[in-house]
């Protein structure tokens, strides 16, 4: 009976034997002693809860992991992002912003006066619909 | 905080004294008539002690007593008042369905 026991209760995680395997140990001896309750189905209780706690416990340490791992891995990709931006000199947010806003107003025309240039709008800023390339 | 049910059984026996496993169990089964098995006691008293509702005495003859922290007892006085309101609701209504 003892020996069943002891490897029923290796299924439980190594925290919780170490914290309650005598307790639970010496509770089940009371119950078969006291309680006149079936060894086999204390037993085969146990060993469903221990497997039931076994797999808790894995999952949970396994949950852990997982976002410890992509926690860090989202923080190196955003600092890596952060130092090749500003080796390319991109746009800060202000600059991007103003831009944004330029793009939505559309293009603009500007009368340019005092030369041959001044009888023609001049677009300054915009972006051309496609079309057939010109030759 | 949700409590699950088997530890609501647990600190209502604990809310009436200290008491071992063995003594929980009968405790238990002799107010609610649930019978607890020793994994899930021991399942419960870890999630409780976890949570700081519950302590672990120094052992009497190889086993541990278990008594009721006051983070415990609020946590049951507060479970406890909200199965009363659900409880005195589903009566009313009960009555009034009649």
């Amino acid at each position: 009976m003892d020996r069943a026991l002891a490897w029923v209760l290796l299924l439980y995680p190594r925290q919780m034997r170490r914290r309650y395997g005598l307790e639970i140990a010496e509770l089940t001896r009371d119950l078969i002693r006291l309680e006149d309750r079936s060894p086999v189905r204390l037993l085969v209780s146990l060993a469903v809860h221990g497997l039931g706690c076994r797999v808790a416990w894995f999952a949970r340490t396994r949950v852990v992991t997982a976002v410890a791992v992509t926690t860090s891995v989202a923080c190196v990709a955003l600092v890596n992002m952060g130092a090749a931006s500003a080796k390319q000199g991109d746009p800060t947010p202000h600059q991007a912003k103003a831009g944004l806003r330029a793009a939505e107003q559309g293009p603009r025309t500007v009368r340019v006066e005092g030369s041959l240039a001044s009888r023609r709008s001049i677009v300054s800023h915009s972006h051309p619909k496609p079309g057939p390339a010109r030759r | 905080m949700h409590l699950p049910e088997r530890s609501v059984l647990v600190l209502t026996s604990l809310a009436g004294g200290d008491k071992h496993g063995y003594a929980l169990i009968k405790d238990v089964e002799a107010f609610s008539g649930v019978v607890l098995s020793p994994g899930t006691l021991y399942g419960a008293l870890a999630r409780l002690e976890e949570d700081g509702f519950v302590k672990r005495l120094d052992a009497d003859d190889r086993r541990y007593p278990y008594r009721l922290t006051p983070a415990g007892r609020a946590a049951l006085a507060e479970r406890l008042a909200e199965s009363a309101r659900i409880a005195s609701l589903g009566l009313r209504r009960i009555a009034l369905a009649e």
